[in-house]
């Protein structure tokens, strides 16, 4: 029995040893004696199309080595190559691929083709490790700039003459050229077209139409056309209102350069028409008590037989001084012109503002009166929190400094974040600045700023509104000073909403371009009344100015006051209407006003356009219009 | 009956020294094969974990910056990566630095003027054992990750182009109080709001210069936007002379908008 068991359990065991052995064995040398598999390699890498690249970037992680490819499929074709190849030269010492470096793979659009180069197809392969480390549908849109310049030549013209306008079209930089581009260049009939010669394209001075097939980046094309400039025959019918500024800041001696430089003007025929074709309205604005508009001239038809006493009335003109209410006055105009028995929609309106102030008056409904305010908000350069400039109220100054309206329909919060100064000097008895929040139909006031006890420092106001009824698409901020022998600073003022809604630190040449005050408003509203009573048209219609001296703001004239917008400051004249003279001082003014009515009156317009591309998109369509302007001499 | 309860004692011990050296081989194998690997995706894992956590740190200075409100938020920082389960191994110790004045930006205009910002950074540093080691930078509003060899970046600065002239805000990080820590575990960065400036705009602005210790990143950058078709500039603008990425927009003098927000950042665990 005993020797049984033994001899059975050491041949049992025997037999196990020689089963598992075996079955061991070939474990290992069929599994574990081949490589383990390789960890996953660890990377990130980004991908972009700029301009003509495809840009591949290593974004951290391990390095990839030389000999993975990129494959890419572009147009339909696919492209193999190494990453080696493709590394720049600064990367290949190491023939790897590491963190930060870019790989740029250029490749070129077939404006033919365009609309295959929708998207590119980027993969990364390692071969090594037969993985794929990157994959990628890359969107692509080609983009080239078109921009269209006009010159004509001599600058001096007479009826009679033969100008040559040069224009040039460019494709100034892009990813592709353009083609089947169509230029509008048609001529107005008092440009009578002779010859033109294109050194790309054809010209059809039938249709105006100059059509390029083809034009690759950095290339240009020329059109020059020869024309002769012929005598206005038939001048559209044009009431012109002249808004004349007769407030106090005028002094006598330049009244009288006024009167006098308009009635030369009015007089000589080879500047203002005799013909018929103008009716002239001319309102004066000013006084004190109260401040108001008055009707000094017409409506009247200018003619052969009334210039001259049309010209006597200018040169009589009496100054009412005072205040400047100017949106009176513009007021005033519009509905002289609106009852004139000539007046028709479809006749040319043009508008000109005269003056060397700033409104500080608030029109009274109902009459041409108004009532006098102040303007006491300018800027300093001697206290700043950054930069050189801040927004000042100087001492026995009383009046509001205001935002332009602040869309916040889509907030849920507005933060405003300032920072303000005041002087040392304060009287108990008023508050020097106030701060008032705008919900769309009233101010509301929020603080007393002017009751910190802190002088002469910086200080900082932060608040995040939350209050649901400034969330409106006309919110504002307003200051009120009101100062005796105080001052107070304004600068760095931030109001933020669901994107930015204003950043002022009044650096700006055009220092207050984003604010504005009662007055200033005011006559915005006038100018609105007019536009909307007449029913002025950008194409045909305008509303001008010219401002004399250092005082009135020509950037506000000219962004909120002329008409059409964009304004421009002029000279040059070459844009059409809806601009702004700035003369330096009366004496100027007769030249000017001279011509202005050339301006007006005689003017050549011709606008060149791009019409139609085929291909990329422009990403600048600012510089696609182009106009000349010709005012021929006597 | 004595022989055989012998034989039987040296078959068990027989097979107890067979098996415990099948175990110490397959042991040998894994630790020499596979716990290497192992170690190395959880030290990847962990620095995906602070990259995660970093672009939430730039989130929160980014928005703080935005709203300019006086309040701070706390966000969390992993430093170390953990032991693998069972076998006990794979604890790392990174370090986390706040560095003030370290990145400098300095901007021209043709009008000969000069505008000098020096700013701070906050700087996680890993101490790997297998995967490559990394440091993730917040540095004026941009998200840095930098290699030994090189650095790129991973989340933009505030700043843009495009034909109305180009935008920026310089973000400075300032600390009170200690300016590094280093050891294993999760810790929470404070970050507050403390001063900002309006915006102002720059006239005709010339040059855009940035001295930082990752030129690299902020080179890559700048040839990633101005390179883009949709603003009039071009990649060839910038240029890489040491630690000073340079954008020279001479040809075409440009406005600059700028904003400069100062944010406190604080690693101190007790204040």
């Amino acid at each position: 029995m005993g020797w049984d068991v033994g001899v059975s359990e050491v041949v049992g065991e025997i037999l196990l040893l020689a089963i598992i052995i075996p079955s061991v064995s070939a474990i290992y040398y069929v599994v574990l004696s081949s490589e383990p598999p390789q960890a996953e390699t660890i990377i990130n890498i980004g991908a972009d199309v700029q301009g003509n690249y495809i840009v591949l970037q290593h974004l951290g992680g391990e390095p990839i080595p030389g000999d993975a490819y990129i494959t890419y499929i572009i147009n339909g074709t696919e492209y193999r190559k190494k990453i080696e190849d493709l590394l720049p030269p600064s990367a290949k010492e190491n023939h790897q691929w590491d963190i930060g470096e870019r790989i740029c793979i250029p490749f070129t659009y077939d404006i033919d083709y365009l609309k295959n180069f929708d998207h590119a197809t980027i993969q990364i392969t390692d071969p090594i490790h037969n993985t794929i480390l990157f994959f990628n549908m890359l969107p692509m849109q080609a983009m080239s700039d078109l921009e269209i310049e006009a010159t004509v030549s001599p600058d001096v013209v007479h009826v009679g003459d033969t100008v040559t306008i040069d224009i040039t079209l460019k494709c100034v930089h892009g990813d592709v050229g353009v083609k089947n581009i169509s230029i509008n260049c048609s001529l107005p009939p008092t440009l009578k077209h002779i010859s033109n010669s294109t050194d790309k394209g054809f010209y059809r001075n039938s249709t105006g139409i100059w059509y390029i097939d083809r034009l690759n980046v950095g290339e240009n094309a020329n059109l020059c056309i020869v024309a002769r400039v012929e005598p206005v025959i038939e001048r559209p019918f044009t009431q012109l209102v002249l808004i004349l500024d007769g407030s106090g800041s005028i002094i006598g001696p330049d009244w009288k350069l006024v009167r006098d430089g308009l009635a030369d003007a009015i007089e000589d025929e080879s500047v203002f028409p005799h013909d018929g074709s103008v009716e002239l309205t001319i309102v004066q604005f000013g006084a004190w008590h109260p401040p108001h508009a008055e009707t000094e001239v017409g409506p009247v038809v200018v003619t052969q037989d009334n210039y001259m006493d049309i010209s006597h009335k200018v040169r009589t003109l009496h100054q009412l001084h005072g205040g400047t209410p100017m949106s009176s006055a513009i007021r005033l105009a519009a509905d002289e012109i609106f009852n004139s028995p000539r007046f028709n929609k479809n006749n040319r309106t043009v508008a000109c503002l005269v003056t060397d102030g700033l409104p500080n008056c608030i029109w009274i409904p109902g009459t041409y009166n108004a009532v006098w305010g102040g303007n006491p908000w300018f800027r300093d350069t001697s206290e700043a929190h950054s930069g050189s400039s801040s927004a000042y109220a100087p001492y026995i100054t009383t009046g509001w400094f205001i935002t332009k309206d602040l869309d916040a329909s889509n907030a849920s919060v507005i933060s405003v974040d300032f920072w303000y100064r005041l002087s040392n000097w304060e009287w108990w008895w008023d508050r020097d600045l106030e701060l008032y929040y705008y919900n769309g139909t009233s101010y509301n006031f929020i603080t007393d700023l002017g009751a910190n006890p802190i002088k002469n420092k910086w200080l900082h106001y932060h608040d995040v509104i939350t209050d649901p009824q400034y969330f409106v698409p006309n919110f504002r901020i307003a200051f009120k000073s009101n100062l005796e022998w105080e001052e107070v600073w304004i600068d760095d003022v931030s109001i933020e909403a669901d994107q930015i809604l204003l950043r002022d630190g009044f650096e700006n040449e055009y220092w207050n371009a984003h604010w504005t005050d009662p007055w200033r408003e005011d006559t915005e509203k006038a100018r609105d009344y007019m536009i909307n009573l007449l029913g002025m048209s950008e194409d045909q219609d305008e509303f001008d100015c010219l401002a004399v001296g250092s005082v009135p703001d020509v950037y506000w004239l000219n962004s909120s006051i002329v008409y059409p917008q964009q304004g421009y400051i002029a000279p040059p004249y070459d844009r059409g209407g809806g601009w702004v003279t700035h003369i330096h001082s009366f004496l100027e003014f007769k030249e000017a006003i001279k011509k202005i009515f050339k301006v007006i009156f005689h003017p050549i317009v011709a606008t060149f356009k791009i019409q139609t591309i085929c291909g990329p998109t422009d990403p600048n369509g600012g510089n696609n219009e182009v106009k000349i302007i010709i005012i021929p001499e006597e | 009956m004595g022989c055989g309860r012998v034989d039987k004692a040296v078959v068990g011990i027989v097979v107890a020294v067979l098996l415990l050296g099948l175990i110490v081989a397959v042991m040998t194998m894994i630790n020499l094969t596979y716990v290497p690997k192992w170690l190395k995706e959880i030290e990847a894992s962990h620095m995906r974990d602070v990259q995660n956590q970093f672009a939430h740190l730039k989130y929160a200075i980014d928005m703080l910056a935005l709203v300019r409100q006086h309040t701070a938020v706390s966000v969390p920082i992993s430093l170390g990566a953990s032991n693998v389960p069972i076998i006990g191994k794979g604890r790392t110790y990174d370090t986390l630095e706040i560095g003030e004045k370290e990145c400098t930006i300095i901007i021209e205009n043709s009008g000969g003027n000069e505008w000098t910002y020096k700013v701070g950074r906050v700087r996680f540093l890993s101490r790997n054992s297998y995967f490559i080691n990394q440091e993730f930078v917040y540095e004026c509003g941009a998200f840095i990750l930098n290699q030994s060899v090189n650095s790129t970046i991973l989340g933009k600065p505030i700043f843009t182009a495009d034909y109305d002239g180009l935008s920026f805000t310089i973000i400075n990080i300032t600390t009170p109080g200690v300016h590094s820590l280093s050891g294993h575990g999760t810790y929470s960065l404070w970050v507050e709001f403390k001063n900002s400036q309006g915006v102002f705009t720059i006239d005709n602005v010339t040059y855009i210069t940035v001295i930082s210790d990752y030129p690299n990143a902020w080179e890559t950058f700048f040839k990633n936007l101005f390179g883009r078709s949709d603003n009039p500039y071009s990649a060839d603008m910038v240029s890489r002379e040491g630690n000073k990425v340079k954008v020279d927009i001479s040809n075409m003098p440009s406005p600059l908008s700028l904003r400069y927000v100062e944010i406190l950042v604080d690693v101190s665990l007790i204040r």
